[in-house]
């Protein structure tokens, strides 16, 4: 126990937690309606770290995104997007980590994400890569609209795909 | 001796220290990781107070317009925006609604319109009652379209869909007008027959193209 808590305090020292780098770090959605699809991208997002300071790895992590904060390079389906996502009764949209496990497959992450009012467990592997001495995590998973209870906006009476696809890439400093 | 009883009892109290400390970080850490990016933040005023909006629109939802500065004070505005927002989804599903069966009128128009012009003439009852029917179907889809509350970005500088949408639909609008104005005239000034028929035409190719163009 000793020894322990010696070796964390000398850890401590010596390691300094990467810092999150907002520029490199970014949530893509993209959408799809038989007509065309389409991307909306924010990088503007809030994200907390706990690393595990012996291992360099992280433990736990929370991401925050405003709904209002996604461009898809068209204004009148940006304010759509507010509409459909009630974005003002339901602003963010918030990912929290309960278990992130590294393995020799890239890291699995498990957590809850509350979008649209509506909070569900999910799982995705992530992937890490050293960048210009930056470690990048991004991964890619689906997301199910009426999972969300997120009615799904139509075009000539053709709704949009009930599957999304949502990529994400976070970026730290090391 | 005395000395090192001292050194002794001080270590200890730097190790008890050191494994507060420790422990204090990573339970305050677990606890807050997620609370801290929940702080309130002020809601930006673009999201609930719109500024730019069409002059339609001015006419209702401006500061002058007959809600009588819908998005001036700042009581219950967010709730108040939320309404609205409903209501704009709401009125704009109206409106392709209505585009869509204006558009049906106006094929079945066309089709009436030619028979009409090849001299079955008792096809100009039913000629005017459709028109009638596209009139309201049309004036019906263009309120839904005109009179939404405002959007809540405005910030494209390029020339996008729905900018080309509303091009389109002031062709559209300039050939229904103009196609009720020389229908009514025709009975005294049979020449004005094909330019009817251009406005009628121009009417429709428009506002088909103003279906197509927009995206969701």
């Amino acid at each position: 126990m000793l020894l322990h808590v010696i070796l964390s305090f000398i850890v401590s020292i010596f390691f300094q937690s990467p810092t999150y780098e907002t520029s490199a770090s970014s949530v893509t959605y993209s959408m799809r309606h038989k007509l065309h699809s389409w991307q909306g991208v924010s990088k503007d997002l809030k994200v907390a770290t706990k690393w595990n300071e012996q291992k360099n790895e992280i433990e736990q992590i929370s991401i925050v995104v405003n709904v209002s904060t996604f461009n898809s390079g068209l204004s009148s389906r940006d304010s759509h997007m507010m509409e459909v996502l009630d974005g003002l009764t339901h602003p963010r949209i918030i990912f929290s980590s309960s278990s992130v496990q590294y393995t020799t497959d890239g890291i699995l992450v498990k957590g809850k994400l509350q979008f649209h009012g509506v909070e569900r467990m999910i799982e995705t592997k992530v992937k890490l890569e050293k960048v210009n001495r930056k470690l990048v995590f991004s991964g890619s998973m689906p997301v199910l609209l009426e999972d969300y209870k997120v009615e799904r906006p139509s075009l000539l009476f053709v709704k949009v795909d009930n599957k999304i696809q949502i990529d994400f890439q976070v970026a730290y400093n090391h | 001796m005395f000395n090192y009883l001292n050194y002794k009892s001080l270590f200890k109290g730097f190790i008890l220290l050191l494994f507060i400390s420790c422990i204090n970080n990573v339970q305050a850490q677990t606890d807050s990781l997620l609370q801290t990016l929940l702080v309130d933040e002020k809601i930006d005023s673009q999201l609930i107070a719109p500024k730019k909006m069409l002059f339609t629109q001015e006419l209702i939802w401006g500061e002058k317009g007959i809600l009588k500065n819908r998005y001036g004070s700042n009581q219950d505005l967010v709730e108040r925006r939320k309404i609205d927002l409903r209501i704009r989804r709401k009125m704009l599903q109206l409106h392709q609604i209505g585009g869509f069966v204006t558009l049906g009128g106006m094929v079945a128009q066309g089709i009436i319109g030619s028979q009409l012009y090849k001299g079955s003439y008792q096809l100009k009852e039913t000629h005017e009652r459709l028109g009638t029917a596209i009139n309201l179907s049309y004036g019906f889809t263009a309120i839904n379209g005109l009179f939404t509350p405002p959007s809540t970005f405005k910030r494209d500088k390029k020339l996008t869909s729905i900018r080309l949408h509303k091009w389109l639909a002031i062709a559209h609008m300039s050939g229904m007008i103009a196609t009720n104005i020389l229908g009514t005239q025709i009975e005294k000034n049979y020449a004005l027959k094909p330019y009817h028929r251009a406005a009628a035409y121009t009417s429709f190719f428009s506002l088909a193209a103003a279906m197509v163009v927009i995206k969701f």
